[in-house]
Parts: C-alpha cells; sequence; structure tokens
C-alpha cells in the first residue's frame, strides 16, 4: 500500500540577523509593546538599563501595536529604524 | 511550484497503515483514515483548479497549503469527496488577514477556528443542522472539522506544546464544525445575510474560544431569552471587546421571533444588554482605559457593536439550550470571516 505524504515542506528562509552594533554607549533606543499590560513595565525597565549602564537615550513616544500577535502595522518599524540605532520589544502577557 | 507529494510504502494491511501514521506522527490521536492515491485523487476532483494551487498561507512558517495537501488531510480526517469544498473554502477564510491565522492557532487562549455552514450544501452533503449540533453522530460534521485540525497539525505544523501553546485548549480541537439550520431559522439564512444569493452555500470560520450552553427553559419572550443569552455573553470569564457566536435553538428562535423581534434586533438587544460597569472590570482586573475608550459607552459591552454578534439557528426541536462561543483572546485580534463555498462569485 502507498500513502501519500500529507505534511509539507516549509521554505527555507533567508531571514538574517542585522548588524551587530559596535558599542551601545549613546544609542537611541526605540519601544514597540505588543499591546499587553505588562509590556509597557518590561519595557521601561529594560531601557532604563540601557540608560544608565550605557547612556542610552530612550525615545519616549512608545509604540504600541493593535494586535498582540500579529506583526506590527506597516510601516511602523520603517518609521522607529529611522529614528533609533536599535529597537527593545517585549510580550508582557 | 511546489514538489510531487512524496509517497509512503507501508505494509498492505489497514491496521499496519493505520500504526504507520501514528508512528509518523499525522495524526491527532485519533485513528486517521490511510492516504491512498486513489481517495486523494477521488477528493481533488471536486475542486476544478490544479491540485497544487494554494489555498492558504501560513504567516509564520511560511508553508503554503495546497489543494493537495487539503485533500490528503481530508482524506485522513474521513471526509467524502463532496464535503472537501467545504473544506477549501474554510481555509480561505481563515486565509483573509484580519483571522489572523497563526495568532489564534498558537495562542494560550486556545481557540479552534468553528465552522458554520450555511445554504443548500447542508442538505446536500448531510450536514447535521439539528439534534446534537455540537456533539458527534455525522459523519460530515465530524470529518469536515476534523480536516481542518489535520490540516493546522500535519501542514502548518502547529503542534501541541511547540507552536500550539494552548493552555488548556478545547474540545473543539479536535472538530468544530456545524450547519445553520434552515427549517427552523424564523430569518434570512447567513448565506444571504452575507450577500450570497440563496442557492449559492457559505461557510463562515470564527476563531471561537470553546462553548457556553445558555439554558432557560422558562423565558416566554425574546427578551427573556436573550437577557439570559447576553449575561452569558458578559459573564466576567468572557467579556472582551471580541467577537461573538450565538446559536440560538429553534424553541428560542421561535420565541424571539413569535415577539416580532427581526435578527437584527436580535442582534442589538445581546449587545446593548451584554455588559459589565466599568467598576467590575476595573475590580476583577480586566479594564482596559484603551478598550474602553474604543467602545465610547457608559458600560464595557461585548464587542463593538450588534455586528460584532453572529446570531444563526441550530439544534433539536426540543429544549430550551442555546449557546454562546467567546471569541479567541482579550481584544480583537481575530475577526471571523466567511467564503462562499465551491463557486468563485469574484469571477
Amino acid at each position: 500500500m502507498q500513502l501519500l505524504d500529507p505534511t509539507a515542506t516549509s521554505p527555507i528562509q533567508n531571514n538574517q540577523l542585522a548588524p551587530r552594533l559596535s558599542s551601545l554607549g549613546q544609542r537611541r533606543i526605540a519601544l514597540l509593546s505588543n499591546g499587553k499590560a505588562n509590556a509597557r513595565p518590561l519595557l521601561l525597565k529594560t531601557a532604563e538599563l540601557f540608560r544608565r549602564n550605557d547612556h542610552c537615550e530612550i525615545l519616549e513616544d512608545m509604540v504600541f501595536k493593535t494586535n498582540a500577535s500579529a506583526p506590527a502595522e506597516e510601516g511602523v518599524l520603517a518609521e522607529l529604524a529611522a529614528r533609533s540605532d536599535f529597537l527593545l520589544t517585549a510580550n508582557g502577557d | 511550484m511546489n514538489a510531487p507529494p512524496t509517497q509512503h510504502d507501508v505494509a498492505d494491511n489497514v491496521l499496519d497503515a493505520i500504526d504507520y501514521c501514528y508512528a509518523q506522527g499525522w495524526t491527532d490521536g485519533l485513528p486517521v483514515v490511510p492516504p491512498e492515491a486513489d481517495r486523494v485523487a477521488a477528493m481533488l476532483q471536486m475542486e476544478g483548479r490544479p491540485a497544487e494551487t494554494v489555498i492558504a498561507h501560513h504567516p509564520a512558517t511560511q508553508i503554503d497549503l495546497t489543494l493537495q495537501g487539503a485533500a490528503v488531510n481530508a482524506v485522513m480526517a474521513g471526509c467524502l469527496p463532496e464535503y472537501f469544498p467545504v473544506v477549501v473554502a474554510a481555509f480561505e477564510a481563515m486565509a483573509k488577514k484580519p483571522f489572523n491565522f497563526h495568532g489564534s492557532t498558537a495562542s494560550t487562549g486556545g481557540s479552534a477556528p468553528l465552522l458554520v455552514v450555511s445554504g443548500p450544501i447542508v442538505d446536500d452533503i448531510g450536514m447535521n443542522a439539528g439534534v446534537n449540533l455540537f456533539g458527534p453522530g455525522n459523519r460530515a460534521n465530524a470529518t469536515i472539522g476534523r480536516a481542518v485540525r489535520l490540516v493546522i497539525l500535519n501542514i502548518f505544523r502547529m503542534t501541541p506544546g511547540i507552536a500550539d501553546k494552548s493552555t488548556q485548549g478545547n474540545p473543539g480541537k479536535y472538530s468544530f464544525c456545524i450547519a445553520e439550520r434552515a427549517d427552523k431559522n424564523p430569518w434570512q439564512g447567513l448565506n444571504e445575510d452575507l450577500g450570497y444569493p440563496s442557492e449559492v452555500s457559505s461557510v463562515t470560520v470564527f476563531a471561537g474560544g470553546g462553548f457556553v450552553n445558555i439554558e432557560n427553559h422558562g423565558g416566554q419572550s425574546a427578551e427573556a431569552v436573550l437577557e439570559t443569552i447576553a449575561d452569558g455573553m458578559a459573564n466576567c470569564g468572557c467579556i472582551s471587546i471580541g467577537q461573538s457566536a450565538v446559536v440560538l435553538s429553534p424553541e428560542h428562535a421561535e420565541i424571539v421571533a413569535a415577539s416580532n423581534f427581526s435578527k437584527s434586533d436580535a442582534r442589538q438587544f445581546l449587545f446593548e444588554h451584554a455588559k459589565r460597569s466599568e467598576e467590575t472590570l476595573r475590580r476583577i482586573g480586566k479594564f482596559s482605559p484603551r478598550e474602553y475608550a474604543l467602545q465610547e459607552r457608559e458600560d464595557c459591552h461585548r464587542g463593538l457593536s450588534a455586528d460584532d454578534i453572529l446570531l444563526v439557528v441550530g439544534g433539536g426541536d426540543a429544549g430550551g439550550h442555546s449557546s454562546f462561543i467567546p471569541s479567541w483572546s482579550r481584544t480583537r485580534a481575530s475577526i471571523m470571516q466567511s467564503e462562499a463555498i465551491g463557486v468563485c462569485v469574484d469571477c
């Protein structure tokens, strides 16, 4: 008896990590929350560590996704990238 | 172009083939029908499109669902070929972005896609719209819903504990497929509500968070029945701005219609009464200023408007038992979608 395979092959994804920063000193940090209740305090506390230890500047306007389980809205990441050196995101449930 | 499907040679014995499927991890825990090529071909004959046609795409894994993949899993679920267009339409509906296919199948919320089939196909393929609507006993309901789960498991790899992180899941994750009962529906069918001609059937998919039985055998007015349902919709564990599915039993539907309530009236009544006070939500820790602002109302209602309530009729003749199925998630992360079955209304 021959059975047909019920699974599918996952395509090869060419996702690559962004280049590492040479240093964290005095960089600008953007904050992206998934919108859940604990994401904001988690992001703020983490960013505060970067501010204290590396003299980073924190962008004040934390961005909130409207849908926690979907990617950020079109254009959000590009806009944040233009104003910052790196981004922190959090999934506080 | 997708590669031709891999074939597996197994012993010429059905029980051995079933065991082989178990060994490969291809099941939902129950035995499956071994997917032999001739059965898959029969399934595909119900489609006019090539087997490699992509009907859904998983945004996280980037995996495509082809008609071929859907057909293999439909065979395994026990579907007859005539059920296949419903399975296909269901995935075409779930592939629409607002359904949030990945989130709704991966979340701790544990939702399962509820399929509500409406129109002449219900009788054509022998679906159950009556007694024991959500229960076992009907091949079409059981296997169409199961085919959806097997595709989610086998094609999209939403493996429990790995990609599917449901805290408790729900029984609908085995199968969650019902039909609208036309002969006891005092109003227009869902397919026509959606704008299709009466002869065109539809499937609506809703990321359902479970099943809430709504019992009222004493209420004899629309207000009494609907207030009971609204109370269930607004219980503290379910209240959110998400959408709702309400399945009125024939008894309840008759009472509501006898009070001269249209379907639109009933949905509006449910929306107006399915609410909790701001103080209550604050007290239990579920108050969200952002969602409250979005509603622009004094109280916290379930959903944003009456349009967020899917209202259909189904179930057996006897019994004051309706049901409410809450949405997955705390917010509006998934919006229900519909699709015509077996026809291309845009072509």
